[in-house]
């Protein structure tokens, strides 16, 4: 019995289809809307749909960046709005964090931008288990997935094997960066610790099942219509057409029922269209919902089975900070929107501890929405046009993600909903670190100078530090450990505190490295899925 | 307002000089109904538009593309959530996804180094001059209007 369909409940479901069981899946399970003019460029949109504004700013306008000083460059346009939306009742309040949810079929990496990167050794040094147990399933679901990567300077920190299938082509802007680095290479890893590799991306550079390469349409933020871009929707194909796999959408999992010996006996729904209370039964549970949400079911079923409030601590996030830059080469070419619009660039910072790795990617600016960029700009309207289109090619941000470890000051816990309508709210309370600020300024300032070397112009006071909570890593509240703590899970993921819980999701990491977690969330998975007991 | 109500007078004049000042170019029916409709969504729900500055910059803005130039610049360093410079990038959204529109606001300036530094610098300079005539104009205004931003964003 899975719950959710995101990255790691996917794989763990096929991983467990493989080796003979039979799996359930519950899911909300909000629905992609169908891909709009499929063969169509970004440009061509805005000229063949009947009606582009709408599509591109929701009937409503909801898609107007208005200011704000804490907004990233880039938003989530309408089209992506369901990968968001929560159902009604699902209620949370937080500090110093904006957690986000996701209910949709295929959870947040219906809104990712593809980014996979391998852990290695020293990422998984404080895991209790090594990269050696973990090598064979990011394999697995390379292959599953289709990971772009090449042979770079990243690989010390990012293992590279066989799996990868060719990177896309780089554009122009991303070309003449790469190119200026291997000119500069040496000068920016000694003195800046600046090494910069390709983006390892679960985009098609060719075709893989049903899947079309990439097209290079420039819409990719709008959702991709040949599914170059992975989404783990896919994978749940492949599980739905399993004959030993069984589908449930349409239902909101509150809480898991459990014995006096902590044995799950079964797992508690509302169904969605009539908000009736369905309750469905397994012999092993899996809760692959995401941190907080997974979080909160167990929460929930404490409350429920002791009237106690448990508190989880150890909630970790990526802070993420955007650096937008100018490389001065390109400005007068011709910008080229019908491109991949995403990542072809990441890049490393090495720090004396290995865990304080700072992970990046560079997005040279093609296809985007002008209006949130350019009223950034200090300058009245028209002029902002005027010098955003004079500086377009040459325009990309570093999105810079920093490490987090787990504190006992960043916790969930729950508390009874104010309605008294016997359900509860999740509440977030996010602890920084108090060294966080130091870290970061390094961080930036080191990503700064590596920029600088490069000959890219870094303009002052454009650099955003965006919300907490908007990097979606969400990590650490059910953490594996070798002994129990709380409510941690031993290194296959089973519960040291439910006999027969897996903990399958974020929440199971002992540590957040900067590297975007997923990759990894999808090989975990697929490895607990392996040492399910038989029979 | 419902797409097929017929656009007021007033909101179709302001449609096209905020059009003619971001894109160079006539408004058409399409744009101008979006607009018309959108155009509420682009207020704050607690309005500021009482306050004398917001109606003065709304004001200017109508008097032709240089005022409005000055009252979006100052908007832009001293106001940045005001009124005017909402519904302008209401507009922009909009006619930067609008056929005919979006080719110019999507496109780059192609050239060589030289002469498109020459372009990016003049548009600063007369950005600049337009700030400063805007602040000898507005901050009176401002002052006199109690010189607090905006309150909180809140989407309708």
């Amino acid at each position: 019995m899975v719950v959710g369909s995101g990255a790691s409940g996917v794989h763990f479901a096929l991983t467990a289809l493989e080796n003979g069981h039979d799996v359930t899946m519950l899911d909300v399970g909000n629905e992609r809307p169908s891909p709009v003019s499929p063969h169509a460029s970004f440009d061509q949109l805005k000229t063949e749909l009947p009606d582009p504004v709408s599509y591109f700013l929701g009937a409503h306008g909801e898609g107007v960046v208005y200011p704000s000083t804490s907004a990233s460059y880039y938003g989530h346009p309408p089209s992506k709005q369901y990968v968001f939306d929560v159902p009604s009742g699902f209620d949370v309040t937080s500090s110093a964090m904006t957690p986000r949810f996701s209910f949709a079929r295929g959870g947040f990496a219906e809104a990712w931008t593809g980014g996979a990167y391998a852990f290695n050794r020293d990422d998984l040094a404080p895991f209790p288990l090594s990269y050696d147990d973990m090598c064979r399933h990011y394999a697995i679901v390379s292959r599953r997935i289709g990971i772009g990567a090449t042979r770079d300077d990243l690989e010390p920190f990012i293992p590279f094997d066989e799996s990868y299938r060719p990177s896309l082509p780089l554009d122009p802007h991303s070309q003449w960066l790469w190119d200026r680095y291997h000119q500069r290479r040496d000068r920016l890893q000694q003195i800046h610790g600046f090494h910069l590799g390709r983006s390892r991306v679960a985009t098609l550079s060719h075709a893989l099942g049903d899947r079309k390469a990439c097209g290079q349409l420039g819409r990719c933020l709008w959702g991709c219509p040949n599914e170059a871009i992975y989404s783990p929707a896919h994978t749940l194909r492949e599980c739905i057409a399993h004959p030993r796999f069984r589908y449930v959408a349409g239902v909101l999992v509150r809480h898991f029922e459990y014995d006096d010996h902590g044995a799950v006996t079964g797992v508690v729904a509302r169904r969605m269209h009539d908000r009736e209370t369905v309750r469905f039964d397994g012999d092993v549970y899996a809760l692959a919902a995401g941190a907080l949400s997974s979080s909160k079911i167990v929460l929930d079923a404490i409350y429920r089975h002791s009237g106690t409030i448990a508190v989880l601590p150890g909630l970790m996030d990526n802070l993420q900070i955007h650096v937008p830059f100018l490389t001065p080469h390109m400005i007068g070419t011709a910008v080229q929107t019908a491109s991949y619009q995403f990542h072809h660039l990441a890049f490393g910072v090495t720090r004396p501890d290995p865990l304080d790795y700072v992970h990046g990617q560079i997005t040279s600016l093609k296809s985007a929405s002008v209006h949130p960029i350019v009223q950034s700009l200090p300058l009245d309207l028209r002029a902002a046009i005027g010098v955003f289109r004079a500086l377009r090619p040459g325009l990309a941000v570093a999105n810079v993600n920093l490490p987090d470890r787990r504190r006992q000051s960043s916790v969930l816990t729950v508390r009874p909903s104010a309605d008294g309508d016997d359900e509860t709210e999740l509440v977030v309370r996010y602890g920084e670190d108090p060294d966080e600020s130091a870290r970061m300024q390094s961080a930036v300032r080191s990503v700064k100078r590596a920029l600088s070397a490069l000959g890219c112009l870094v303009p002052p006071g454009m650099t955003r530090v965006l919300p907490r909570g908007t990097s979606v890593h969400y990590a650490g509240t059910m953490p594996m450990a070798s002994a129990r703590d709380g409510y941690s899970s031993d290194s296959n993921g089973l519960s040291h505190a439910f006999r027969n819980l897996y903990i399958v999701d974020g929440a199971n990491l002992p540590f957040l490295p900067s590297k975007n977690h997923t990759f990894t969330l999808m090989a975990n998975a697929s490895r607990i899925a392996e040492g399910l007991p038989r029979g | 307002m419902s797409a097929d109500a017929p656009i007021p007078d007033d909101i179709a004049f302001e449609c096209r000089a905020f059009a003619r000042f971001l894109a160079n170019s006539e408004t058409t029916p399409y744009v101008m109904s979006h607009y018309a409709q959108l155009r509420p969504t682009a207020a704050l729900s607690a309005t500021t538009s009482a306050r004398i500055i917001e109606r003065g910059l709304l004001a200017a803005a109508r008097l032709g593309s240089l005022p409005l130039r000055m009252a979006d610049g100052y908007a832009r360093f001293f106001l940045p959530r005001a009124l005017l410079r909402r519904r302008l990038l209401l507009l922009l959204a909009i006619l930067e996804n609008s056929p005919g529109s979006e080719r110019h606001l999507n496109s780059s300036i192609e050239g060589s180094l030289p002469m498109v530094g020459v372009r990016v610098i003049a548009s600063g300079l007369a950005s600049t001059v337009c700030l400063l005539l805007g602040i000898v104009i507005f901050s009176p205004l401002h002052l006199f209007s109690g010189a607090a931003d905006a309150p909180p964003v809140h989407r309708h």
